[in-house]
């Protein structure tokens, strides 16, 4: 059972989370906190099952109107669904060697702690949920399957950010096994091509699946605070740069903006709820905007 | 070619920069970062570019070092000694006039003129002295190549009260030239070319080759009027104080607004009592009689002064108004109950006439003399008495202390004791009814000097009947011989003092007619002057003289409070600037005496002196205003380094490469990105 979580426990700290090593304790210590919050929780997962006709009020949707049942009764009737306790509920997870990148908080802890978080959250609604790890290739995968939280969460826990990554190979591998509609989360820096992460993305949405893209970023990528000139190692392939920070922070800061907004942008153009996330933001913050874009997609649809 | 050539070793220098060139670039912190794309998108040059700036920073240390190492090796390009004569570098003295006839209005401002405009003509690498001059010369900057501290040494230059000298400055300038080893030697003088201060006597030329150059600062043209020394009588009565009656005089140049008539002031220690009008009426020199001034048992201080004009240094003349001068005599006469010859009352009474200076006489017995009864006297005389040997040492003792003794040899004069007398006494002549004359006399010698002139005192006419018999000894010197050839007057010079020895009373008609003669009076007093080693005293000095204090650690305050101090071992110390001096002892209490100083009247002159005969007569016109360097002058690779000064730029051109270099390397380098693979 869920132990009783104290008032404000979800505003603490990534990073004090992250020492806490129980995935499962620190997802549903959030989750708990979140859901306790929130008055409008239930209007989160996909519906897809028929429930009943009923008549046509104004106000409701057109786009719920069956027009079979107009073309056979000359009546108007709204088809109303159930919810699909069963909806494919999948995170993608980068674990490229960039993922190890943080001083006090790495981002891939960060991301595996989100992750947990949101596959627990919608455990609790009895959907079945499903992991994935890549760099340059899938390195672990774990079929939706309500059962499968303990192994997700296991497989998060021994996940490490080692080799380097790619996001298109991996990603459009995986969408081609995501054969069955759902939920999917892709948890990753993103280091890549707009062009590319998309072009990976867009078979996730033509076979039906909403899509949700968390950005995770440490600060220092955000805001390049160092000062001093010294040789900078990519993490992923280890090549090295000299660099003057002072010099490059402009033209930096000015390519990461440009390379958010893209995000953004092609993001929204595809129907893809995009989340850029700093590592030392609280958690909830995430979570609440899962839900609130849950609850958006559930009104336009 | 170098000086010092093993600088050069300092070449192995050049390894350090490698080193630094090659440490530098691993010394970078290294700093793991998630992804480069974006740092690599941000534009920056190629590996090939930055190998290259690499390798121009490397050269750049390394041309740097060499610059270094090469100035320390102190290079120059040896050049011929035609070349250094016509281009090297010059040695200039620049003689700057600061008499006080350029004091005048707008004068110093035009020497200050040409002295800045003479500057300007110096170039990198000649060297200047400056002399300042007025009776006195003063190397203030010697061959300095600092053009700010000769600026400044010549911008503190003020005029003074000397008058004109040239010599001395030229004799600075001749010995700064005569060291020089630069090839081009001048010496600029700045004046107005007084006369006065140009003697032909003693010429001297500068050294060969070097060029005389005058710039005339014109005199100025304003009317002058100059005070010329005073004159003061002594008003002497026995039952009255002194009264002095002083004589102004000045002295007018013509010249536009040159006055008629100008007021003069007499001024009584420091106060004006009298003033009156000098009236020129056509001439150019005037003078007044102001009322008698009493003078009381202190010294005055007198001053003439006219209103001030364009020439302000000349319009006073100080005089100092002491004791009137006096020569005590003491007369040594016959032994108590010897009887005494009438004759001698002749030159009593010829002593006792005249003022300038007074004779005080005292007569004393042969027997009664004491050393103190001689301490008080400045000249003895001893009249035709017999010296016994305790006589003849007081006597000695008397003249090696400074004391004149003169000695007038009668019939019963016996001369006792040894090294002190200049003669041997030996018989009497007679010379017979025609009697012997005086000849040869020496009219060099003070005593004669005044009857050097003719119809100045014929001494051809008088006629000796007797006289002693006098043998000169070796080293003294006769200053009157009888036609006899034997000597009428010797002298003999003993110690601090000198002895007269004369072979007859001078005063004893009996013996010649000397005393009855024109020449007697004079001549009389003559002999006490010299005997005394009197010294008449005008009342004051001109500026340039030196003042006797006469007292070790003395001190002299001059009229605007300077003091000065006679160096070690002296008590002269000259003055420089017209006005009263006060010479004041050790303890500073109250001035010792006071001493008048003016300046030079003749500087008021203007009478100037053509520069080209001066020229000539320095250089002897070989010169030919170029200064070129005899064959003899080639300057010394030392000193054609020194000229050439290459050390210097090559020391600022490498200084100037390394801060470009760190600059560049410590900035630049760092903001490129570097495409280093990790090993």
């Amino acid at each position: 059972m869920a132990a009783p979580l104290a008032p404000g426990a979800r505003f603490v700290d990534p990073a004090v989370l992250a020492r806490v090593g129980n995935l499962e304790f620190v997802a549903r210590s959030v989750v708990d906190g979140v859901v306790n919050g929130l008055h409008r929780s239930p209007l989160f997962g996909t519906s897809v099952d028929f429930a009943e006709h009923r008549g046509y009020v104004a106000g409701d949707d057109l786009r719920r109107l069956d027009w079979k049942v107009f073309g056979r009764t000359d009546k108007f009737y709204v088809k109303e669904f159930e919810a699909d306790s069963n909806a494919a509920f999948t995170v993608l997870l980068d674990v490229s060697a960039s993922m190890a990148f943080g001083e006090r908080l790495s981002k891939l802890d960060y991301a595996r702690t989100l992750a947990a978080c949101l596959l627990y959250l919608v455990h609790q609604q009895r959907d079945r949920v499903g992991l994935a790890t890549f760099d340059t290739e899938v390195r672990s995968y774990v079929p939706a399957a309500s059962r499968h939280l303990n192994t997700i969460l296991h497989t998060l826990d021994r996940a490490v950010a080692e080799r380097p990554g790619t996001f298109e190979a991996p990603v459009t591998r995986l969408a081609q096994q995501l054969t069955r509609r759902g939920i999917v989360v892709v948890i990753s820096d993103l280091y890549a091509e707009p062009d590319d992460i998309f072009r990976a993305l867009a078979p996730l949405r033509f076979r039906g699946h909403d899509v949700l893209l968390f950005h995770v970023l440490d600060r220092a990528e955000l805001e390049f605070p160092y000062e001093s000139p010294s040789t900078f190692e990519d993490l992923e392939d280890g090549e090295q740069v000299a660099v003057s920070p002072d010099a490059l922070r402009a033209g930096y800061l000015a390519l990461m903006q440009g390379h958010l907004d893209a995000l953004a942008t092609r993001a929204r153009g595809q129907q893809i709820d995009y989340l850029q996330l700093a590592t030392d933001q609280p958690l909830d913050h995430a979570l609440y905007h899962f839900l609130s874009a849950r609850d958006r997609a559930m009104r336009t649809r | 070619m170098l000086l010092a050539p093993l600088f050069l070793l300092g070449l192995v220098a050049l390894a350090v920069p490698v080193l630094v060139h090659l440490t530098q670039r691993q010394q970078a912190r290294v700093v793991a970062f998630p992804s480069l794309m974006f740092v690599k998108r941000i534009p920056f040059e190629t590996t090939r570019r930055r190998r290259l700036r690499d390798l121009l920073l490397l050269a750049m240390r390394a041309l740097a070092l060499v610059l270094v190492v090469v100035a320390f090796a102190r290079p120059f390009w040896p050049q011929p000694p035609e070349v250094l004569a016509a281009e090297g570098a010059r040695e200039l003295v620049l003689l700057v006039d600061r008499s006080y006839s350029l004091r005048a209005d707008g004068q110093w401002a035009r020497v200050q003129a040409a002295v800045s405009a003479a500057l300007d003509e110096v170039r990198p690498g000649d060297r200047v002295s400056l002399v300042s001059f007025a009776d006195r010369a003063e190397l203030l900057v010697r061959a300095s190549l600092d053009m700010d501290e000769v600026r400044a040494a010549a911008a503190a230059l003020r005029p003074g009260d000397g008058a004109t000298a040239y010599g001395g400055a030229l004799k600075v300038a001749a010995g700064v030239l005569a060291e020089s080893p630069l090839p081009r030697r001048e010496a600029v003088l700045v004046s107005d070319f007084q006369q006065i201060g140009w003697s032909p006597e003693g010429l001297f030329r500068l050294p060969p080759g070097a060029a005389f150059r005058p710039v005339v600062i014109p005199a100025s043209d304003a009317a002058n009027v100059a005070v010329a020394p005073l004159t003061i009588e002594r008003q002497v009565r026995a039952d009255a104080p002194e009264r002095l009656v002083v004589t102004g005089t000045a002295r007018r140049r013509a010249g536009a607004g040159a006055p008629a008539r100008v007021a003069m002031t007499l001024e009584v220690d420091g106060r004006a009592v009298q003033t009156d009008t000098l009236s020129f009426e056509g001439r150019d020199v005037a003078t007044v009689v102001f009322a008698p001034v009493v003078r009381g048992r202190d010294t005055l201080r007198v001053t003439t002064r006219v209103v001030p004009d364009a020439q302000p240094a000349d319009d006073a003349f100080h005089a100092v108004v002491g004791e009137a001068p006096a020569i005590d005599v003491l007369v040594i006469g016959p032994a108590s109950g010897e009887a005494a010859d009438g004759g001698r009352d002749y030159l009593g009474r010829a002593l006792s006439i005249g003022d300038r200076p007074r004779v005080v006489q005292a007569a004393v017995p042969a027997d009664a003399v004491t050393a103190e009864r001689l301490a008080a006297a400045r000249v003895v005389i001893v009249q035709d008495v017999v010296v016994g040997d305790g006589l003849a040492a007081l006597l000695r003792a008397f003249v090696e202390s400074g004391g004149g003794l003169v000695m007038l040899a009668g019939a019963r004069m016996r001369l006792e004791g040894e090294g002190v007398w200049p003669v041997t006494l030996q018989g009497e002549d007679d010379h017979g009814r025609d009697g012997a004359r005086l000849v040869q006399l020496a009219y060099g010698h003070p005593v004669f000097e005044s009857f050097r002139a003719p119809r100045s005192g014929d001494f051809s006419t008088v006629r000796v009947r007797r006289s002693r018999r006098l043998a000169a000894r070796p080293g003294d010197q006769v200053l009157a011989w009888f036609s006899t050839g034997r000597p009428a007057l010797v002298e003999g010079v003993r110690g601090r003092g000198r002895v007269l020895v004369a072979a007859l009373p001078v005063g004893d008609a009996a013996w010649s007619d000397l005393p009855l003669k024109p020449a007697f009076l004079p001549f009389v007093h003559e002999l006490m002057r010299h005997a005394a080693g009197y010294r008449p005293d005008a009342g004051w000095l001109t500026v340039g003289e030196a003042v006797d204090t006469g007292v070790a650690s003395s001190l002299v305050v001059g009229p605007d409070g300077t003091r000065q101090s006679p160096p070690d071992g002296s008590t002269v110390v000259p003055v420089d600037s017209a006005g009263f001096h006060e010479v004041r002892g050790p303890r500073e209490a109250q001035p010792l005496r006071v001493v008048a100083v003016n300046v030079n009247p003749r500087e008021a002159e203007s009478q100037v002196i053509d520069p080209e005969v001066m020229r000539l007569a320095l250089t002897g016109g070989s010169d030919g205003g170029v200064a070129t360097a005899p064959a003899a002058a080639v300057p010394s690779p030392e000193a054609q380094e020194q000229q050439q000064r290459w050390w210097w730029y090559l020391l600022a051109a490498g200084m100037l490469l390394l801060a470009v270099e760190s600059w560049w390397s410590g900035r630049l380098a760092p903001l490129r990105p570097e495409g280093v693979r990790r090993p």
